[in-house]
């Protein structure tokens, strides 16, 4: 009788065991397949729109600009971004940091007009002749950059376009981002792919002129597509040349140049001039470009500019200051009030004639002053004319319907590598150049769009405060003293404690 | 709860666990430091993503007594005869860990008043990376409790959970190598889809990566799915435990 109860009772007990070892093991695979489907469901239905982006300055967000002209393409556009490469599984501190998220929020906010893919061509060549069936832009040699494709046409990005850098490291070899022009540099080239370019600008190059990088890339955003036009003896301006930029050349122009320039004005061209006073270019007379200015009634005058005026110079530095826009430029930048860093003076020509028209563009304070300086960088006290207003840039227009147009500027701030490197694409100064452009070509129809650059992270420390001493003191504290104390603090306990 | 939680906090530093751990995240947390302080230019979040790196070191010491020493005393009696539900036991427990974990950061927020002190900047991506910093601590501190769990031996314990957490941080790694194989052996018997079998392979195991889905943190992108996935997994981790001292409750019965 007490067997069969006991065998009853066991036999119950097994039967419960095994009724909650079930339960047990039910219950943790349906909490599995439960966090399975959260997660799906978050990461692939919800994911994107709880996604969010805090970062300064929304690096990794799209602005509104980039959104209204994609929501203004046609429906049915289709934009394909193919990233030459693997994509790497965690893009921090890569060249693709700032360029994956973003376009990924292209994606996001496109509604299907532009995709993005990364295909390695090492693994899948076929993507290669895809893209580009006639071989025309040599894909193959573009590993590691971008290739935005419209209908039949394409343009490739390097991720090394897409930033702005400090060009005093870059001199030495180092990249020092100073901007982020991820967003500037796809928008506008979608613009392009789509639009087309308006017109041509030639840079005058072999002048031993300052970098024109930035320059080109601000006049490929506007869509004015720019191309290199060498100095030689057989110089000649193209027939489809729509503007002449001649960007900080440090020699004066050949014969043969000023000829050709002569005529290209003659026929209705636009000039485009900017050069500064530099040690480079203290004793350059520039007397047959100026032989071309005067025929536009302007002069490039062998002096230095110092601001007097304490309220316009910048940190304290004469020629380093503020020049202010003069009537009928002051809606070219969102300021009036401009950057000039050793600028020269530009003037009326000193015999007018009557065809063309001038008027100042960029003025110094009245108490400003002029030098010419000796090949050694000294003043010449015999030349130096001071308390007065003087021009920093000036403009000159033909008459007719088409008529010849030119700006000179007496400083490189609003165009050289050195300055918009340093300040960004959307600095004022840039602004400024491009109104600029805008005026000697408007009756082209330009990229309206105005995609602002980013600031990048800076974690430098102040280098007053991280000296080596105190980097020995950061040294000693936290990788010494703090981890003795606390291990002396163990063996303290442990001693305390063992026998307990 | 608040009582088991009480004499587990306490019990680290009745002990030399809680020291050791701390100097050690102290250590490894100053040389980070140190190295980018010294070159002029510190990024919390870089430290704090290195940091994580250390987890698989940190976590078993500070968990791997949790349970199994009770089990080893014959102490963990108690969960079954108390008052205590076996949840508030769990629960207590992990964040008793996680306390420690918050103990040991005070480090990194001496660096950021010594990055500010010296000009430098504290930015958004830095506060993602700690927030996810501490979703992940639990996650971890989770894993570690079960490892806890399942054996009477410290030492078991603390190898079981260094395996798990080293698995989850080579998590994309084993994707890769057995996307790769999966090709290679399916190109072998001439499968045509070969390669597009292997990445999807690859990334099926990549999905669970939980770097890679909180890696977006630094940039100043915050995903809310990414940490629903740690605390996901974190209670997963919590309710194995829960059974696996459920189990020993019925057992006994």
């Amino acid at each position: 009788m007490n067997k069969t109860v006991s065998k009853v009772k066991t036999q119950k007990s097994d039967e419960r065991s095994d009724k909650l070892k079930l339960y047990s093991v039910g219950s943790v695979v349906i909490l599995i397949a439960i966090v399975l489907l959260v997660n799906v469901l978050f990461d692939k239905i919800l994911g994107k729109a709880l996604t969010f982006d805090f970062s300064d300055a929304l690096a990794n967000t799209i602005s509104q600009e980039s959104i209204d002209y994609i929501n203004g393409l046609p429906e049915g556009t289709k934009i394909q971004i193919v990233g030459l490469f693997e994509k790497p599984a965690n893009v921090a501190q890569t060249e693709y940091q700032y360029i994956c998220p973003l376009l990924d929020d292209y994606v996001k906010c496109s509604k299907g007009k532009v995709t993005v893919e990364y295909v390695d061509p090492t693994t899948q060549p076929t993507i290669i002749s895809q893209l580009d069936p006639n071989n025309s832009y040599n894909l193959s040699s573009q590993a590691g950059n971008f290739v935005v494709k419209y209908n039949d046409k394409l343009k490739t990005i390097s991720p090394y376009d897409c930033y702005s850098y400090d060009e005093t490291y870059l001199q030495q070899g180092y990249y020092y981002v100073t901007g982020n022009n991820v967003e500037y540099t796809f928008t506008n080239t979608m613009y392009i792919l789509t639009n087309g370019y308006s017109c041509k600008a030639y840079l005058i190059t072999g002048l031993e002129e300052d970098g024109s990088n930035y320059l080109a890339k601000i006049l490929d955003s506007m869509a004015i597509e720019p191309i290199g036009l060498p100095v030689s003896e057989n110089f000649v301006v193209p027939e489809d040349c729509d503007l002449i930029v001649m960007n900080g050349p440090q020699n004066d122009i050949s014969e043969k140049m000023y000829v050709e320039l002569s005529a290209f004005v003659k026929r209705g061209g636009k000039l485009f001039i900017a050069v500064d006073f530099n040690v480079i270019n203290v004793t350059e007379k520039y007397e047959r470009l100026n032989k071309l200015l005067n025929e536009m009634n302007l002069a490039l005058d062998p002096y230095l500019i110092a601001e007097n005026d304490s309220s316009y110079q910048l940190s304290g530095y004469q020629l380093d200051h503020i020049v202010k826009a003069c009537e009928g430029f002051t809606n070219y930048a969102e300021i009036t009030l401009l950057h000039s860093t050793n600028a020269r003076s530009v003037r009326s020509a000193d015999i007018p004639g009557n065809t063309f028209k001038t008027a100042p563009v960029l003025k110094t304070s009245d108490k400003a002053a002029t030098t010419a300086l000796d090949q050694y960088g000294n003043a010449i006290e015999s030349t130096m004319v001071s308390g007065k207003e003087f021009y920093v840039a000036m403009y000159s227009a033909g008459e007719g319907t088409d008529p010849a147009k030119a700006f000179v500027f007496g400083t490189m701030n609003f165009t050289s590598d050195q300055y918009i490197s340093s300040y960004g694409i959307s600095d004022t100064n840039v602004d400024f150049f491009k109104s600029s452009i805008r005026e000697l070509v408007s009756t082209k129809q330009f990229n309206t769009l105005n995609v602002p650059t980013k600031n990048v992270e800076n974690f430098e420390l102040d280098a007053t405060k991280a000296t080596t001493a105190s980097s020995t003191a950061v040294l000693i504290i936290f990788m010494i003293l703090i981890p003795v104390l606390l291990v002396a603090l163990a063996v303290v306990v442990y001693t305390k404690r063992k026998n307990l | 709860m608040l009582a088991i939680f009480k004499r587990e906090f306490l019990s680290y530093f009745r002990s030399p666990v809680g020291y050791v751990a701390i100097a050690l995240f102290s250590f490894l947390s100053g040389f980070i430091f140190y190295s980018q302080f010294s070159a002029g230019s510190v990024n919390i979040a870089t430290e704090v993503i290195s940091l994580r790196a250390f987890f698989v070191i940190i976590v078993p010491i500070i968990t791997m007594g949790l349970l199994s020493e009770d089990k080893k005393r014959g102490t963990d009696v108690l969960y079954y005869t108390t008052p205590v539900s076996l949840f508030n036991v769990v629960v207590g427990k992990v964040l008793a860990a996680f306390a420690l974990y918050v103990i040991m950061f005070i480090n990194v927020i001496i660096h950021i008043i010594v990055t500010l002190a010296c000009g430098g900047d504290f930015e958004v991506g830095s506060v993602g990376t700690i927030i996810v910093f501490f979703f992940m601590a639990f996650m971890f501190i989770t894993i570690g409790l079960f490892a806890s769990a399942i054996t009477d031996n410290q030492i078991i314990s603390a190898i079981v959970a260094f395996v798990i957490i080293l698995i989850t941080q080579l998590i994309s790694t084993i994707g890769s190598y057995a996307g790769t194989a999966i090709t290679a052996v399916l190109s072998a018997i001439n499968v045509s889809s070969a390669k597009a079998a292997g990445d999807g392979i690859a990334s099926a195991i990549a999905w669970f990566d939980p770097f890679v889905k909180t890696q977006d943190f630094r940039l100043g992108i915050f995903s809310v799915s990414a940490l629903i996935y740690l605390v996901s997994i974190g209670i997963l981790f919590l309710y194995l435990t829960f059974r696996v001292l459920e189990k020993k409750r019925w057992s006994q019965a």
